[in-house]
């Protein structure tokens, strides 16, 4: 189990370690595509136009009079100073009219980039650009050298350079790793879900197929079921053989599976609806028609619902001849097949020493308990059970449930045994046993009981006191006020002055606590009160 | 001949009472839930009726109420689980059941006890 849990526990770190290592070489991949701040301008010069991208220049003169229109610079309205000329699409362009215009006039000029008639900065310039590589819309590798000046070379450069952008946009996502990882996790995704609607598809239909078949089935059985229950002449049914039975049934239908299975069933139904000399000729009918040989070859088949139907069949209908197939099946490790065979052991086998259930190796569940406490109360009422065995068991939840039947069933008889496992008990059997003490009035237990005050487990301890309250002795008094002295545990405290106050109400009071013991006096105020003491 | 209703939802319950009755020479309707019951109540005339009270659309109770508002003088026999509905047992015979039989019953006695409340 802890190996399995290791295992586990690495494929989850091995895994994570994967998808990091993917995640952050993704990462790396991308910025390596990135151009840098000091590259743009030479990036810019070999370029052609770069879409929404455009430049202006602009000139701050030195001199209020220069007069710079003639080289199409604008003025600003506000400064007379200060010359901006139109958009320029080139970089080229931009460079050389800035160039012309500090080389011809005294003064600072600049180059100004707008993406889409919105002013940026290189930064802005720089990242749009980024997306544009990275988007595969702009290939700054393909430079275009537009200082050609006849449309023959224009002709001649386009024939030698390859139309590159899809084509390579194509191979990447083929080529890319996890690209490939992403398509192939969703196409086991679509297959996956493909696989299971179709899955659900068949079980649907098949479920459909044998709901229908099981209501025609249904009809079909309570014709001869009434015929065979209402016979005039009772004896008539014992006589009559499988081979004239068969005949009342559609022909083949006792060869089906199912038929058998709903026949049963229906014969199931009626036994528990039914009652007098019905019950036994159902019975008659099930083993006439060999159905009880059906119920057994479940108990062959690996499916638990399957075997757990034939147990619950073979209890209903007593069919004792399955009694040693069933044995085997008690220590099963299914707990609704376990549970199934020891309750038809119980009931069918007659075994008044309940061994099969002393021999239980699991613990026995509340559920279990409560369903064989009736058969154990119907098998008491009717016999004399013995139940020995249970208290000798080696399943402590077992020895519990003996010892819980001794309540139960009122079996006064067994306090003696009782009082003699005591000393060797388990806590959970100690307390089960003082809970017999207490309602049977069992005073001769008493000696233990002052003992296992002693206990150093506290729900032991409440449980001895609770019985104390009831059973208590003077020198349980003492007792009782001596562990109250020693005990801090407010609760523990509480149902002893509970315990000691419903002994002998005048100990409490006259008992000389001291003064400064406020939680005492609480307690004492809390038990003397006649409207809190019920709470 | 005489007509009894059956409203019982388990089939297999209400065939066999119904074969049973047919034997004694009962001409029986079959009502699998309560509504169908209450139609079969409003147009059929019935001389008894045998009623489960854990039935499905309508209760027992209210076909009891219904039966006895549009024909008071036909005998209703409730056969149902003893235990489960014990307050609601209690209510039925307030309403004016004329018979109780709890579930196991043996058919051979719910036949007498028909044959007993038609016969009265």
């Amino acid at each position: 189990m802890i190996f399995e849990a290791g295992l586990r526990s690495l494929k989850k770190l091995i895994f994570t370690l994967v998808f990091l290592k993917l995640f952050f070489s993704g990462n790396l991949v991308a910025q390596d595509d990135s151009i840098t701040v000091t590259g743009l301008q030479s990036v810019l010069e070999n370029v052609d136009e770069v879409p929404g991208l455009e430049f202006i220049v602009y000139f701050k003169t030195l001199n209020d009079t220069t007069d710079l229109t003639l080289l199409n610079l604008s003025q600003h309205a506000d400064s007379v100073n200060f010359w901006f000329s139109d958009t320029i699409l080139l970089y080229n362009q931009a460079k050389e009219l800035n160039a012309g215009l500090s080389l011809l006039n005294e003064g600072s000029g600049s180059i100004n980039y707008f993406l889409f008639k919105r002013e940026v900065s290189e930064s802005g310039v720089l990242e749009y650009l980024d997306n544009l590589i990275r988007n595969e819309l702009f290939d700054p590798s393909g430079i275009v050298n537009n200082s050609f000046t006849n449309e023959g070379e224009l002709v001649l450069l386009g024939t030698k350079t390859a139309f590159r952008p899809y084509y390579k946009l194509k191979v990447k996502i083929l080529s890319d790793i996890k690209m490939l990882l992403l398509l192939a996790c969703l196409g086991m995704f679509l297959i996956a879900s493909l696989i299971m609607v179709l899955v659900m598809f068949v079980i649907k239909s098949k479920k459909r197929r044998k709901e229908v078949l099981t209501l025609r089935f249904k009809n079909l059985c309570y014709g001869p079921i009434s015929d065979l229950l209402f016979d005039d002449e009772p004896e008539r049914l014992k006589q009559l053989k499988r081979e004239e039975l068969v005949c009342l049934f559609p022909k083949g239908h006792l060869d089906i599976d199912l038929f058998k299975d709903v026949m049963i069933q229906e014969i199931i139904s009626l036994n528990k609806n039914m009652k007098g000399d019905f019950k036994a000729r159902l019975k008659l009918i099930y083993r006439k028609l060999e159905l009880d040989k059906h119920s057994i070859k479940k108990l062959s088949f690996k499916r638990w619902d399957v075997v757990t139907s034939g147990i619950v069949e073979i209890n209903e209908m007593d069919v004792i001849e399955a009694v040693p197939i069933v044995g085997k099946l008690t220590s099963h490790v299914n707990f609704y097949i376990r549970s199934n065979a020891v309750a038809t052991m119980l009931n069918i086998s007659e075994d008044m020493t309940l061994k099969v259930l002393a021999d239980q190796r699991y613990p026995l569940s509340k559920w279990q308990q409560m369903k064989y406490y009736r058969i154990i109360k119907y098998l008491n009422n009717k016999g004399n059970v013995q139940f020995d065995l249970l208290f000798e068991s080696k399943n402590e939840s077992v020895r519990v449930f003996g010892i819980k039947l001794v309540r139960y069933l009122g079996l006064v008889d067994r306090l003696s045994v009782l009082r003699q496992m005591y000393r060797t008990a388990s806590i959970n059997e100690k307390i089960e046993i003082l809970k017999c003490y207490d309602n049977f009035n069992h005073l001769e237990g008493l000696d233990d009981i002052h003992t296992d005050l002693s206990t150093s487990d506290k729900t032991l301890f409440l449980n001895v006191v609770k019985v104390l309250k009831n059973l208590g002795s003077e020198v349980s008094q003492i007792i009782l006020m001596e562990w109250f002295r020693k005990t801090k545990d407010f609760e523990c405290r509480l149902k002893i002055l509970d315990a000691v106050n419903s002994l002998n109400p005048e100990l409490v009071t006259l008992s000389n606590f001291s003064a400064n013991e406020e939680q005492v006096n609480q307690i004492i105020a809390h038990l003397k009160d006649p409207i809190l003491n019920h709470v | 001949m005489k007509n009894v209703l059956i409203i019982e939802d388990d089939k297999l319950i209400s065939s066999l009472v119904q074969f049973k009755l047919k034997k004694e020479g009962y001409n029986v309707t079959m009502a699998e839930d309560g509504i169908a019951g209450i139609d079969a109540i409003n147009l059929l005339q019935t001389d008894l009726i045998i009623t489960d009270v854990m039935i499905p659309f309508k209760n027992g109770i209210e076909i009891i109420h219904h039966a006895k508002k549009v024909s008071p003088k036909v005998p209703i026999i409730v056969l149902s689980s003893l235990g489960e509905e014990e307050g609601t047992v209690m209510e039925a015979f307030n309403l004016g059941v004329s018979d109780f039989v709890p579930k196991p019953f043996n058919p051979n006695e719910l036949a007498m006890r028909v044959r007993r409340l038609i016969n009265n």
